[in-house]
């Protein structure tokens, strides 16, 4: 029944909280955002993919979390004052992304997304949902969907096994 | 004839009605059904009319009785035989009227195998639950065509209320076998049916409705002294429950308004039911079914807090089954609400020793602070216990259900069992009462299959005839123990090592202490039983239940003398949420192991770690040379020791199998309440879940048989020493 109320709702609404990742606007749409906290410490969890960055304590909740630069191959900056954990709910699972600063909450109206252009082979664009143009800056909305699909942690984690046992190998090898 | 009583102008009445109706009028049909409710409720159940105006009903309401000749011919045929009876209330005996009940079977039958579940036409409204006399059944009110809407929070109600019920109804059953003339069991049973007649009528599910409405007029002759409630009634009335049972069951997957699925053996029951003291042919085929034990789980979602327990009551008072007085006792909590605050009370705790090593509080040299923040802490470590105390529950359903699964065994296998139970008041955590059926069900199959011997054998030698079970639980050294033992033959050494060389698990030339050779039983394929047998099956079994009790992160022991018995232990942690965890560091990182699968630790001597083929590592462990890998390249962490004989090697046992673990430091042994990563980090091998640590961070809580696994290269068949390929 929720869910029916979410869909609902979310067909309707065309509110995205806006953050940066180094000098790039992002939005996610707001109905997916749970909630904004300060860093929080954070434990990292073995064999699992780069941009994990590990779990965190949410109020007595373990939620794992994700470091969106590292997942974008950007370069990663530091932890100031300013970086955030965005708390997102995307389909089964919640989690934490890593955000340098949150701006606001803006309202973009369907008809200024535009679709997303074509990147050629380089740019991993799936999970961009489109992009909105304002007078300073091109905001890229991104699609949670598919930046954190339920499988992907585990299958880049046991791609990284493989890596991992092979470097083990060489490791006592040597 | 004198003057017609007011029954037999109401079976005129109902007469006329089934011919003015017109089969396609749903309301038509449900006036029908009103009518014969309404003579029923007139009726006392041991009449045949009651018999076969309760069969009349089922035809109405299975729907297509009346809209075919054939349908219409045999109801309006059994109401015509009806009518030429004398009435029933006034004589004390009346012909039975077995024709006309056999057509309706017949007819029944029909209708249920050509449409399955029928929707039936006549469905009862919602209406306040009736506390009328027990044979009442008028309850039958008449309604449109639409189906009762039935809200799936009530049905959910329904189906959790039912099963606690027919788990009670049972026990006080088995309690009645014992003691035929025990009146407070006799009355536990007659409201658990009363109860569930009068729920399952209010939600219209007419089938339940119906066998409850039986059963209780049976218990209701019992109480009267009619009827004497050994064999066979004791026999109908659980069959009763667990048709019931398997009913309500088949409403949890059902959309609301669905009807249940009618058990294999209704109609036999129902006919059972019609003569309880003659009809014992009936009850045999009832009852020669294969017996259904242990079938049920209540919903997962719903943990039941009982604040006033019911299971103080000692095993010989039968449980109490006062609805009043239960239903204002307890209330039905959402774990998830319960995680929830056992969660928030976890972080009040950490906020709260926060505050307490504030520098600028302990400056502050104010004695009043002092005494107020361990006041605080006193009082959350209360709510703490209190918090996780909710999810505790007795032992005593679980063995209830083990009670009634040896006497259904003891009867098949031609064995007098005496079944003693003790400790069913020993609470223990939720989720791992229902995990522990399964292995429980199986050791007393064991049990009573192999352990115990024949009477003739047990004479033999000089034991009583009758077998006895001792199924025990209590609390010890914070855990939860149960024993399982039984007097019967105790183990045989001789065919176990026999068997176990047979199968190339051990070498012909090693020696086993009895200890080893009795711990073989818990090997994947050893069975040694030399019959394969109904009750206990074949060679899967106790290393089954060996897996499950560790699941559970629980160990089992046997202790055996032959010719004396066998004792099974189990030792189980009281709660899966929380676990006894050793904290151990590795580089800058902090992980927690188990203690349960901690075996020794030691510092590696000079020597003792040899590589295998320039690869993998392996230590000496007394004569064993067990794997060795290093957490820190296992899980990558920088600044970890790497001088073996200046860290610690960890034994740790998972599976069944060994390996070595190298770790820089353990740090001690502290208690975590385990939680899950996430749902997006569950299959992280060699992590079982995080815990909050009590400065607030998470810290990973290892998982030996992902260890273990890792350990042997993801190897998994073999068990020898040969080099692990990867590790």
């Amino acid at each position: 029944m929720k869910t029916n109320g979410k869909t609902d709702l979310r067909q309707q609404t065309d509110k995205f909280l806006m953050f940066t990742l180094g000098n790039e606007h992002y939005g996610v749409e707001i109905l997916q955002v749970l909630e904004i906290v300060g860093m929080l410490e954070i434990t990292p969890v073995p064999r699992t993919p780069h941009y994990v960055l590990g779990v965190a304590n949410l109020r007595g909740k373990i939620i794992p979390v994700v470091d969106l630069k590292r997942k974008f191959d950007m370069p990663s900056g530091e932890v100031t004052a300013q970086t955030c954990i965005v708390v997102v709910r995307t389909g089964r699972f919640e989690a934490g992304l890593l955000v340098d600063r949150v701006l606001e909450v803006a309202a973009i109206p369907a008809d200024m997304i535009e679709d997303t252009p074509c990147f050629g082979n380089d740019v991993e664009a799936d999970f961009i949902q489109g992009l909105a143009k304002s007078d300073q800056a091109v905001t890229i909305l991104l699609n949670l969907d598919r930046v954190l699909v339920d499988q992907d942690f585990a299958r880049v984690q046991d791609a990284q096994e493989s890596d991992h046992q092979a470097l083990h190998t060489e490791a006592i090898a040597r | 004839m004198g003057a017609r009583t007011s029954y037999q102008n109401a079976v005129e009445d109902l007469k006329a009605m089934i011919l003015a109706a017109d089969p396609r009028d749903s309301s038509a049909v449900a006036r029908v059904g009103a009518q014969v409710e309404e003579i029923l409720a007139m009726l006392q159940p041991e009449v045949p009319e009651y018999e076969l105006l309760s069969l009349v009903l089922s035809a109405l309401r299975s729907g297509g009785s009346l809209d075919s000749a054939d349908g219409l011919r045999v109801v309006t045929g059994a109401v015509a035989e009806l009518s030429q009876q004398d009435d029933p209330t006034q004589q004390g005996q009346t012909a039975p009227l077995d024709a006309a009940a056999g057509e309706l079977r017949k007819l029944l039958d029909a209708i249920s195998g050509q449409s399955g579940d029928a929707t039936p036409l006549i469905t009862t409204p919602p209406q306040a639950s009736s506390e009328a006399p027990a044979t009442s059944g008028a309850q039958f009110v008449a309604t449109s065509s639409a189906a009762v809407e039935v809200d799936a929070e009530l049905l959910a109600e329904f189906i959790h209320e039912s099963f606690d019920r027919i788990a009670w109804a049972e026990a006080a059953t088995l309690l009645l076998e014992k003691d035929p003339r025990d009146a407070e069991a006799i009355n536990t049973v007659l409201r658990a049916f009363h109860t569930i007649k009068g729920a399952a009528g209010l939600l219209g599910f007419s089938a339940i409705q119906h066998l409850a409405h039986h059963a209780e007029g049976l218990l209701i002759r019992g109480r009267d002294g009619e009827v004497t409630m050994t064999g066979p009634q004791i026999e109908l009335a659980l069959k009763a429950g667990d048709a019931l049972k398997s009913m309500v069951k088949s409403l949890e997957n059902r959309a609301p308004g669905q009807a249940p699925e009618i058990p294999v053996n209704y109609h036999a029951l129902l006919g059972a039911f019609s003569e309880p003291d003659r009809n014992t042919a009936a009850v045999t085929a009832v009852t020669n079914n294969a017996p259904q034990v242990a079938a049920f789980e209540a919903s997962d979602l719903i943990a039941e807090i009982q604040a006033d327990d019911f299971a103080d009551a000692s095993p010989t008072n039968g449980p109490s089954c006062n609805t009043a007085s239960t239903a204002e006792a307890s209330v039905r909590v959402n774990t998830e609400r319960l995680d929830n605050l056992v969660n928030l009370v976890g972080e009040l705790a950490i906020a709260q020793a926060m505050v307490a090593r504030d520098s600028r509080a302990a400056e502050s040299n104010s004695a009043r602070l002092e005494r107020s923040v361990s006041a605080v802490e006193k009082i959350i470590r209360q709510l703490q216990d209190l918090a996780m105390s909710l999810r505790m529950v007795p032992l005593k359903g679980t063995f209830q259900k083990m009670n009634r699964l040896v006497r259904d065994l003891g009867h098949k296998s031609d064995k007098e069992i005496r079944f003693e139970i003790a400790g069913d008041e020993t609470e223990i955590d939720r989720n791992m009462v229902e995990a522990l059926c399964d292995p429980l069900s199986h050791m007393i199959r064991n049990a009573v299959d192999h352990g115990i011997e024949p009477a003739e054998m047990r004479i033999a030698q000089g034991k009583s005839p009758s077998g006895t079970l001792h199924l025990r639980a209590y609390h010890a050294a914070g855990h939860v123990v149960i024993e399982l033992e039984d007097d019967g033959r105790g183990l045989n050494r001789q065919r176990i090592v026999e068997r176990a060389i047979l199968r190339g698990l051990i070498q012909p030339d090693h020696h086993l202490s009895d200890d080893e050779a009795h711990f073989l039983i818990f090997h994947p394929g050893l069975s040694t039983a030399e019959n394969v047998t109904e009750i206990s099956g074949r060679g899967v079994g106790m290393d089954v239940v060996k897996r499950s009790i560790e699941a559970l992160r629980g160990r089992i022991e046997v202790a055996t003398q032959s010719g004396a018995g066998t004792r099974f232990t189990l030792r189980l942690p009281l709660t899966t949420a929380i676990i006894d965890a050793m904290s151990i560091r590795v580089g800058g990182q902090q992980y927690l192991l188990p203690t349960v699968v901690i075996q020794r630790s030691f510092r590696p001597e000079p020597g003792s770690i040899s590589t295998v083929a320039g690869r993998g590592e392996m230590v000496r462990f007394g004569d064993q040379m067990l794997p060795l890998f290093r957490l820190h390249r296992l899980f990558s962490v920088a600044d970890a020791q790497q001088d073996p004989e200046r860290a610690l090697v960890v034994v740790i046992e998972g599976d069944g199998r060994r390996s070595a673990v190298l770790v820089d430091e353990l740090l001690g042994q502290q208690q975590a309440v385990m939680k899950s990563l996430g749902d997006s980090l569950t299959k992280v091998s060699g992590v079982a879940g995080g815990a909050i640590l009590s400065d607030g961070r998470v810290g990973l809580i290892l998982d030996a048989v992902g260890l273990v696994q890792l350990a042997y290269g993801g190897n998994l068949n073999t068990r020898t020493v040969s080099a692990p390929e990867r590790n």
